[in-house]
């Protein structure tokens, strides 16, 4: 067949008006063509058959499969938070919310309706009920269904019961970070606190870590409560400063709310951060070192504290009078309001404004969080306003922001901007004291502690340095007797020189026990509480014991180790 | 030779086509592969997050000290239980540098009378000690 149809001519190529040399040439030509086209169409197809070989038989496992399915891990809306020691303190879960459709319910709403509220106990059956005869369409069950929620909803077998996919922001500790983290809205949105702070960084999975310890938050958390309940204050709050870095360890303030839940307004409140509060005796340190540094007094400079100071019709006077003049230290020992007025009269009111503004206090502070208050000083700095400012009344701040200051002022007069957010390495800044008035200040903080007001502050095996202070509550512009905001303030370690944490702890309205024979001052509540919470803080922080305290050791185990495997002596 | 060619033509076209239909069923099982083991990473991803979550809860501080008191007889450490060991550490120990003198802190864990095992507990705390003396002299 093939022979003869090549032995025929072609009608393409035969021609009967050619010539037969003309015919032979152009079926060469033909045929030429063919060849050329039969190889190229074979080497094609060689080409794609060996390489077919070589995929399937020879090279399989070689090949790169170009993956059209991109390998993702989860990756919630908004990044988890976590604690100085990476333990995560929020984070963001899948889970489904529901709705209704009551236009598509094969059964009658009533009785479906009644089925879901056994299902879900916070569902308002009867406002569900009403929005049908409304006739609305769409209706929320829940945004926040559990597991075995969606499973039970799901066995109602309804089409008019929807699913959708969401996700919560939950906080594993509850209320423990409430006012630090804040928290988001329904839509995932930062409102409050870090959340709302930070809420670009969150919502672009900048992993967040934050400066607080859990662990210290706890035990600060659960002194105050107990403090709250002794003393049956109204409030409690309380904050620690590493004094190195300038981080918030730890950061609480109670009442506290659970986020996600309905909370009332005081609950909401951050007491550290937005709250701005006279501090009473506390002031009587600024006003120490602002006669040091202005170099016109010395610790043993006496002054005239015999007799009450009068302002209009206002007479200043001391707790416990004395007939004697006082020296600086005295003043600062026995908290002298008579003492202080004369400290400031020797260094001037302008002096005074001046070395506010220098330390910072009359300045906002900021920080991550954005609930921050302002401090309240008066507009026109004068007589009397500023006398009774040198005892901690007329001006007031938030306890971060007076906390920072004097956290800079005791650690060697280095200012300090305090942090949420975890740093690595010490916070160095200018110099807002000289570092000899620092070092006079813990001295006298130190001997305050050891035999002034916060004796009950001192724990034995930690240098503790400490001042405390009462200040009435102001309301309705007049100052209340019996009710007090008090307040301690001091540092923690393990050298003298070389404190390593400040703590702020403060009540508000602690009332008088008949343990503490009537008085509701400082030195009865906030220092034992500062006590407390030192005492229970500083194993977890790391601080060593100074040698002292190994003679109170209960255990006899650490005797053990050195004598029995380590007992060597250096040749050298 | 035509026939011959045909042939190893007609050959070559079938090892053709079992070559195109291998890969093409190889490559589809390969995707089906990657896309479960794509759908298993990110569930496992999802469930490690969800873990980490219960993970929290279930190590709140609170409930660990209300478990190892319950269970464990044990209370919190407080100052009086914390010392600073000072040692001097031998020449020819390779590990510390000649003369170098280190301090390390080792808290320590209050058992109350009704602990069981008080002596093996204690010899626990022992070794661990002594662990991180070593880890810490390594530092």
């Amino acid at each position: 067949m093939i022979r003869d149809s090549l032995l025929t001519p072609n009608p393409l190529t035969h021609h009967p008006d050619l010539g037969a040399g003309q015919q032979h040439l152009s079926l060469h030509l033909a045929h030429t063509r063919m060849t050329i086209l039969s190889l190229c169409f074979g080497l094609l197809f060689g080409a794609l058959g060996l390489r077919m070989v070589d995929l399937s038989v020879l090279g399989l496992e070689e090949w790169e499969l170009k993956p059209e399915v991109t390998l993702e891990t989860y990756m919630p809306t908004r990044a988890p938070i976590y604690d100085r020691h990476h333990r995560l303190i929020a984070t963001t879960i899948p889970a489904a919310s529901a709705s209704l459709r009551p236009h598509k319910l094969l059964n009658k709403p009533d009785v479906i309706i009644k089925k879901i509220s056994k299902i879900l106990p916070t569902f308002d059956a009867k406002d569900a009920v009403e929005r049908i005869k409304e006739g609305k369409k769409f209706i929320w069950l829940s945004r926040k269904l559990s597991p075995s929620q969606q499973d039970k909803l799901l066995l109602l077998g309804e089409p008019g019961i929807g699913f959708h996919e969401s996700e919560h922001r939950i906080y594993p500790y509850g209320s423990l970070f409430a006012h630090v983290l804040g928290q988001t809205n329904i839509d995932n949105k930062g409102i409050s606190g870090l959340e709302y702070g930070l809420d670009e960084k969150i919502q672009s999975q900048e992993e967040i870590v934050t400066s607080l310890d859990l662990s210290c938050q706890e035990v600060i958390t659960k002194v105050l409560m107990r403090a709250i309940k002794k003393f049956k204050a109204k409030a409690a709050n309380a904050l620690v400063i590493k004094l190195d870095t300038g981080e918030v360890i730890s950061s609480v303030s109670l009442p506290a709310f659970a986020p996600g839940q309905k909370a009332s307004e005081e609950g909401r409140f951050n007491r550290n951060t937005l709250g701005s509060y006279e501090m009473g005796s506390i002031l009587k340190a600024i006003n120490v070192v602002m006669a040091l540094e202005s170099g016109k007094a010395h610790l043993d400079t006496l002054y005239d504290t015999t007799k009450p100071i009068a302002i209009g019709r206002f007479r200043i006077k001391d707790f416990h009078p004395v007939d004697h003049w006082l020296s600086l230290d005295q003043i600062f020992l026995k908290s002298s309001n008579i003492g202080s007025i004369r400290i400031l009269q020797s260094v001037g009111i302008e002096a005074q404004r001046a070395f506010f503004r220098h330390i910072g206090l009359l300045d906002r502070i900021t920080t991550e969080l954005p609930e921050v208050g302002s401090p309240h000083y008066p507009v026109k700095w004068q007589e009397p306003s500023c006398y009774t400012i040198t005892y901690g009344y007329g001006i007031s701040f938030t306890p971060l922001h007076f906390a920072s200051t004097i956290a800079a002022l005791m650690r060697g007069g280095e200012a300090l901007k305090p942090t949420f957010l975890k740093r690595s390495s010490p916070q160095h800044g200018p110099h807002l004291i000289k570092p000899e008035t620092s070092s006079i200040l813990r001295n006298l903080m130190h001997r305050v502690v050891q035999e002034g007001t916060a004796r009950k502050a001192k724990v034995p095996g930690y240098i503790i340095s400490g001042k405390t202070g009462t200040a009435n509550v102001l309301k309705d512009g007049r100052y209340v007797d019996g009710k007090v905001v008090t307040s301690f303030i001091g540092t923690i370690g393990s050298q003298l020189d070389k404190p390593e944490y400040l703590l702020l702890a403060m009540l508000d309205e602690p009332q008088p026990l008949q343990e503490t024979f009537g008085f509701n001052a400082a030195g009865w509540n906030a220092a034992p509480v500062a006590g407390e919470i030192f005492k229970g803080i500083a194993p977890l922080l790391g601080i060593e014991p100074t040698p002292q305290a190994a003679g109170q050791n209960k255990s006899p185990l650490l005797k053990i180790i050195p004598t029995t495997f380590f007992k060597t002596e250096s040749k050298g | 030779m035509q026939n011959k060619s045909l042939l190893l033509g007609y050959t070559f076209l079938a090892l053709l086509c079992v070559s195109v239909f291998k890969v093409k069923y190889a490559v589809q099982s390969a995707r089906q592969e990657l896309r479960q083991e794509a759908r298993e990473i990110y569930e496992i991803s999802e469930d490690i997050h969800l873990l980490e979550g219960e993970w929290a809860v279930l190590t709140h501080p609170n409930r660990l000290q209300k478990l190892a008191k319950t269970y464990l007889k044990m209370d919190a450490v407080d100052g009086s239980r914390v010392t600073v060991v000072h040692l001097r550490v031998p020449e020819k120990n390779n590990l510390m540098h000649e003369k170098e003198e280190f301090q390390l802190s080792l808290p320590m864990i209050e058992f109350s009378d009704a602990a069981p095992h008080r002596s093996s507990r204690s010899g626990f705390h022992i070794v661990r000690a002594l662990s991180s003396l070593l880890l810490g002299a390594r530092s």
